[in-house]
């Protein structure tokens, strides 16, 4: 009933996606799924970066990707300064379940009609030499600008999946996710380590919009778009759980990918918003535990 | 001493429908209507979202879409079925409150975010949704017909302003009737701690329920007049950005979790608005409400009235 | 099913995601009784707590109140029908009055005999008993921590409730206050029969307290009895000090 070549192509190219879409959401996976700060705004940080990264690289002729890795300092540092205000206006208040959400909200709309003025609304897209071509493997034909974000999404995932275990910083975060006090008692502070967290999830913001822009035209809204995906992921995948932020991304990617073949790429996004709300009421937990 | 606050409430609210019923038939400045209208228009919304996200706590980033689907709904029975407005709008504001009963219910379990991504998400799909509905003419737009006005009125927009002004009110009241009642009260109790709330024997989920349902319902009751008003919709305007921004930032600058928090915040706003649309241009505006909600939300959360209550206790 | 008991607690389990936080605890708990909940920290005295109060669902057996099976009765009716708790950090409802926090439950939750323009009044009157009366009109952001707990304390006590649960109440109090806690707790107890469940870590209040005592070890229920057989019980020494 169903073409073998077809099907085969869409499962390949549904994990090739996501993958991608776990560097999407591994930030957010950081922010909200690790720290609980309710970072909203994350999906427009990715496309801001995009489009930072599409200025440069029509300046400089840069292939977007190391734009977008070089950029990450500079996104760790904004991060940095975005918790600070957050943690001193809201954090310290008790407020954020509804403050900080308005907060961050407030952001999303600042960054979409920043770029809306400066941009427009049409598409904007970068030619690098390597988004039109495809690698060949019997009936598989994979493109190479879904491959390239697949495999850096996944160096990218992994690194921090070694971060968050191996290093002093990462294992405090997670501690401190689990029980402020104790982090006090061990002589950390819990703001400043969140701190550090928010930022490295901002940075991978920028890595994100690096490799978005490489493999899609973006618009200012495109944002939208992701929030339910990478919600879907994080809830699915385990609130903070990295390894299951992978797995997370590569079941969205793969029923994403079968459901726009059988049904066509409009219904894409219903998918993402369907499997949220049935986490949701299923089994908030997610997937995977801590 | 409560009791006798909102019955000098009535007296006023009636003088002023009936101060507004009149005046179209008296003044015949057409502008006066036209952004009358709107401004009625978005104290309801802001008066309705407050109801969820003031008194409860709970933040919808998606009004646009509970405006659009009823005001949708208004066009269709109006012009294809041909139904009078009162029906029209009770529809619309029916549609809205099942669609606020139908999130609350799958997501007010759930922290505060899960309900405001389902509210964005929301907004998307309908508008997805209206733009592959034929029937509401997609995304190429709709047309709608005033019908002449009913008398005294010669002239059918002054008609509607007093129509939104009726809303208003109506929203204004219910808002300070529920503020003031035992329902406020637990509104409140369960946005400071639903664990406690529901320990002191707070039925929490059935009010919240309850004020997803009304805020839906003033919300709808705003955007079924609106194919009247603006007699081509189309689903980019309807569903605007603005819209959606706006029910948030009104109340939060006004000041959340009063009744006249949204008041003042929607006629602020909205006048700023029209300021910067005749002076610098109206592209700006999303800008300057998104630099005034971030501004507000960190250095004064509880809006102009929270600022006021501030003055007021440090001179006493 | 004697008449006796007010509270059963029959193998009632509770599972986190893995985590076995109660396990098969049985007790019954007699009408006016003074009974303490003690355990080294993690075995499961607060989650009981929440499972009686209908914070958290038990994932097995039965909870019987008065007679009535309330295992899948909501929170707010199980105060309604008479038990409150106070929480061990307090939770007050920030944004109102001292005052009004105490309304809260009043209105909500009072037997039917008390009609409602004596809310204010009663409100106060049970803001005296923890001798917070002269701040009822502050907000509770302007309380110190030993009255924050009182505001507890007044909240759970406004609508006289048949069975109250006491999580940690004595902690941080002086001597002093510990000593004064108690005696309003026991001429509750002893003038309006208020059953009281009180989960503490402080020995002495415990000891002197309580009628009867039950220890929780790891979700499991190892040790119940008079405060005298419990302080000679080896199990119970043995959790507490570790292995």
């Amino acid at each position: 009933m169903f073409p073998t070549e077809l099907l085969v192509n869409s499962l390949a190219a549904g994990i090739l996606l996501g993958g991608f879409y776990a560097l999407i959401a591994i930030g957010l996976s950081i922010s909200f799924g690790l720290i609980d700060v309710v970072n909203i705004a994350h999906p427009t940080f990715i496309i801001l970066a995009g489009y930072i990264v599409y200025m440069l690289n029509l300046i400089t002729g840069i292939d977007p990707v190391i734009l977008g890795v070089s950029l990450s300092p500079i996104f760790y540092v904004l991060g940095v300064v975005v918790y600070g205000a957050y943690n001193r206006a809201f954090e310290k208040r008790g407020q954020e379940a509804l403050m900080g959400l308005v907060f961050f909200f407030g952001i999303l709309i600042l960054i979409e009609v920043s770029l809306l003025l400066r941009f427009g609304v049409d598409l904007r897209t970068i030619y690098a030499p390597y988004t039109m071509e495809s690698i060949s493997l019997g009936i598989l034909t994979m493109p190479l600008r879904l491959v390239y974000p697949f495999i850096a999404g996944l160096i990218i995932v992994l690194v921090l999946y070694l971060f968050f275990s191996k290093t002093f910083i990462g294992i405090a975060t997670r501690a401190v996710s689990q029980d402020d006090l104790a982090v006090k008692l061990m002589g950390a502070k819990p703001a400043v380590i969140k701190s550090v967290a928010f930022g490295l999830s901002i940075a991978t913001a920028s890595i994100a919009g690096g490799l978005l822009i490489a493999m899609q035209p973006i618009h200012p809204f495109l944002d939208r778009e992701f929030i339910g995906r990478v919600f879907a992921i994080v809830v699915l995948g385990g609130m903070g759980s990295i390894l299951g932020t992978i797995a997370a991304g590569i079941i969205l990617g793969v029923v994403e990918s079968l459901t726009a073949s059988l049904y066509g790429p409009a219904w894409a996004l219903a998918v993402s918003f369907g499997i949220l709300i049935a986490v949701l009421v299923l089994k908030p937990e997610g997937l995977f535990r801590r | 001493m409560k009791t006798m606050r909102f019955a000098l409430l009535i007296p006023i609210v009636i003088i002023v429908m009936v101060i507004g019923a009149i005046i179209p038939l008296v003044v015949k400045i057409s502008y006066l209507y036209f952004a009358g209208f709107i401004v009625l228009m978005y104290i309801t919304l802001a008066t309705a979202w407050n109801i969820l996200g003031g008194y409860a706590g709970y933040v919808n980033f998606g009004t646009a879409g509970f405006f659009g689907l009823a005001a949708y709904l208004s066009a269709f029975l109006l012009e294809s079925v041909g139904v009078s407005l009162p029906v029209a709008l009770l529809a619309g504001g029916a549609i809205s409150a099942a669609l606020g009963l139908g999130i609350g219910y799958s997501t007010l379990k759930l922290r505060g975010i899960f309900f405001a991504i389902a509210t964005l998400a929301l907004a998307i799909v309908i508008q997805m949704i209206i733009i592959n509905t034929p029937a509401v003419g997609g995304a190429v737009g709709f047309y709608t017909l005033r019908p002449p006005p009913p008398p005294p009125y010669t002239n059918y927009l002054e008609f509607l302003f007093v129509v939104m002004l009726g809303i208003a009110l109506a929203s204004i009241v219910t808002s300070r009737a529920i503020e003031k009642s035992k329902i406020g009260r637990g509104l409140i109790a369960l946005r400071d701690d639903e664990t406690a709330a529901e320990c002191m024997g707070v039925p929490v989920f059935k009010l919240k329920l309850l004020a997803a349902g009304l805020s839906g319902f003033f919300m709808g009751l705003a955007g079924a007049p609106y194919p009247y008003y603006i007699t081509y919709m189309e689903p980019i305007s309807v569903f605007s950005l603005d819209i959606s921004v706006n029910a948030v930032a009104m109340p939060l600058i006004g000041g959340l979790g009063t009744w006249i928090g949204p008041l003042i915040g929607a006629a602020i706003v909205a006048a700023i608005q029209q300021a910067v649309t005749v002076t610098i241009g109206s592209e700006l505006n999303l800008v300057i409400i998104g630099v005034l909600l971030v501004a507000f939300v960190v250095a004064a959360p509880y809006g102009i009235v929270g600022l006021i209550r501030e003055r007021i206790r440090r001179l006493s | 099913m004697s008449r006796m008991s007010i509270l059963e607690i029959n193998k009632v389990s509770k599972n986190f995601g893995g985590l076995q936080a109660l396990r098969n605890v049985d007790a019954k708990i007699n009408r006016g009784e003074r009974f303490g909940l003690i355990g080294p920290n993690g075995s499961g005295k607060t989650t009981l707590l929440n499972v009686i109060t209908g914070a958290l669902p038990c994932d097995g057996g039965k909870i019987i109140f008065d007679g009535k099976d309330i295992t899948r009765l909501p929170g707010y009716k199980r105060t309604r029908l008479g038990i409150t708790r106070t929480f061990q950090i307090p939770k007050p409802f920030t944004s109102m009055t001292v005052l009004d926090n105490v309304v809260i439950p009043l209105m909500y939750a009072s037997p039917k005999e008390t009609p409602i323009h004596d809310v204010h009044e009663t409100a106060l009157e049970t803001l005296r008993l923890v001798d917070l009366d002269k701040k009822a009109n502050l907000k509770p952001g302007e309380l110190t921590q030993i009255e924050m707990r009182k505001l507890e304390l007044a909240r759970a006590l406004a609508i006289k409730p048949k069975l109250l649960l006491l999580d940690e109440v004595c902690a941080g109090l002086t001597s002093a206050e510990i000593d004064d806690v108690l005696s309003i707790l026991r001429r509750l107890n002893e003038e309006e029969g208020i059953t009281i469940i009180m989960i503490e870590h402080i020995m002495r209040a415990v000891m002197t307290f309580c009628e009867r005592i039950m220890v929780l070890n790891s979700g499991i229920k190892i040790a119940e009895g008079t405060p005298e057989e419990i302080t000679n019980n080896a199990e119970v020494v043995k959790a507490y000090l570790g292995e």
